[in-house]
């Protein structure tokens, strides 16, 4: 066998015998798994606190306006201008990106709309159509890439009013 | 018959938190192995590791197909990865030895087995951290580049180059001791 044809086949081989060294299971410590575990929280819960809380900040806003205190919410108007969905809901950092935390509502002769209190503050959020379908806003900007793989809008708020 | 993703999944967002351990115990040992790959020391595989779930976790609403947990939390393992690292660069950590290579599981047959685990690591440190996401997505999780790409966002021709570019790196920093086995 020639020597360039040797040297191809030893070639392959070597980087087929790192891989299978590489592809051997890792030992790392026993109690990552434990820690992970400890560190969840039920999410429905706090899906079921976060819808609570909209609806008493909600009834609160004028208190609020006539209280000025540094970092006090904001009422933000979530809107979509969306006649074919069924159902609508905001999603964000603000509920936990729950589905069933923000639903919208739909006036008669109007589209999906939903009053949020937000903290002062960048929010990241979307809206999820008919339970599965992830919308951006088409009224505020895109965020940047994150971690998730689907895209997001963006709102900040400042004290006095969102962006 | 085993319980799904997309089970474990329903139950965690309907309250039931202990179901996101199936989640967690049949992800955890591939995302340990790429972690530790991509960053060779424990702490640092061990950190990315738990950001990754449970950023997971707490964003399980974004998962937009419930049937694809594994490929979405490899992408925020990648991402976390990519994070660690970069903090892990700027500290600027002189790579050694790996500890994570000379206690996996051992080759039963070689005697040097340690000494080329080692090597490997050692080699797999040296590629700049593009080349050696792409090399252990291909040859060690054996993803095809159109899962590459999806994961990462780079695309296809990009990935094939960085491939190819670590794996000649790899020949010339092995290649004498691999002859030499």
């Amino acid at each position: 066998m020639p020597a360039d044809e040797r040297d191809e086949i030893e070639r392959d081989e070597l980087i087929e015998r790192v891989a299978a060294e590489l592809q051997r299971p890792v030992s790392l410590s026993p109690d990552v798994s434990a820690r992970i575990m400890a560190a969840v929280t039920p999410l429905a819960w706090r899906g079921r606190w976060a819808a609570s809380a909209v609806g008493l900040a909600a009834a609160a806003a004028v208190v609020f306006a006539l209280s000025p205190r540094r970092h006090q919410p904001t009422i933000v108007v979530f809107s979509l201008p969306d006649t074919t969905a069924h159902q609508v809901a905001v999603v964000g950092d603000f509920n936990h990106w729950d589905v069933h935390a923000t639903p919208l509502a739909k006036p008669k002769g109007h589209g999906w709309r939903i009053a949020v209190p937000l903290s002062p503050g960048r929010h990241v959020y979307a809206f999820v159509v008919d339970g599965t379908r992830w919308v951006l806003d088409p009224a505020a900007p895109k965020a940047l890439d994150d971690d998730y793989g689907t895209p997001n809008s963006v709102v900040t708020v400042v004290p006095g009013g969102a962006t | 018959m085993g319980v799904t993703d997309a089970e474990a999944i329903a139950r965690v967002l309907d309250g039931d938190s202990d179901a996101y351990a199936v989640l967690v115990n049949r992800y955890g040992p591939r995302a340990a192995r790429y972690a530790a790959r991509m960053l060779g020391d424990r702490q640092d595989a061990e950190e990315a590791i738990q950001d990754a779930f449970l950023r997971a976790y707490r964003a399980l609403g974004r998962c937009v197909d419930h049937n694809r947990f594994g490929p979405w939390l490899f992408s925020i393992l990648i991402n976390r990865c990519r994070t660690v690292g970069a903090r892990t660069g700027r500290r600027g950590r002189t790579f050694v030895h790996d500890d994570i290579a000379l206690e996996s599981t051992p080759a039963p047959e070689q005697i040097d087995g340690s000494a080329w685990r080692a090597e490997i690591a050692h080699a797999l440190a040296k590629l700049d951290v593009a080349q050696r996401e792409a090399f252990v997505l291909k040859h060690v999780e054996q993803m095809s580049y159109e899962e590459m790409a999806e994961l990462t966002g780079v695309g296809i021709s990009a990935l094939k180059m960085r491939v190819k570019r670590a794996s000649d790196n790899l020949r010339a920093l092995l290649q004498e001791t691999y002859s030499a086995r």
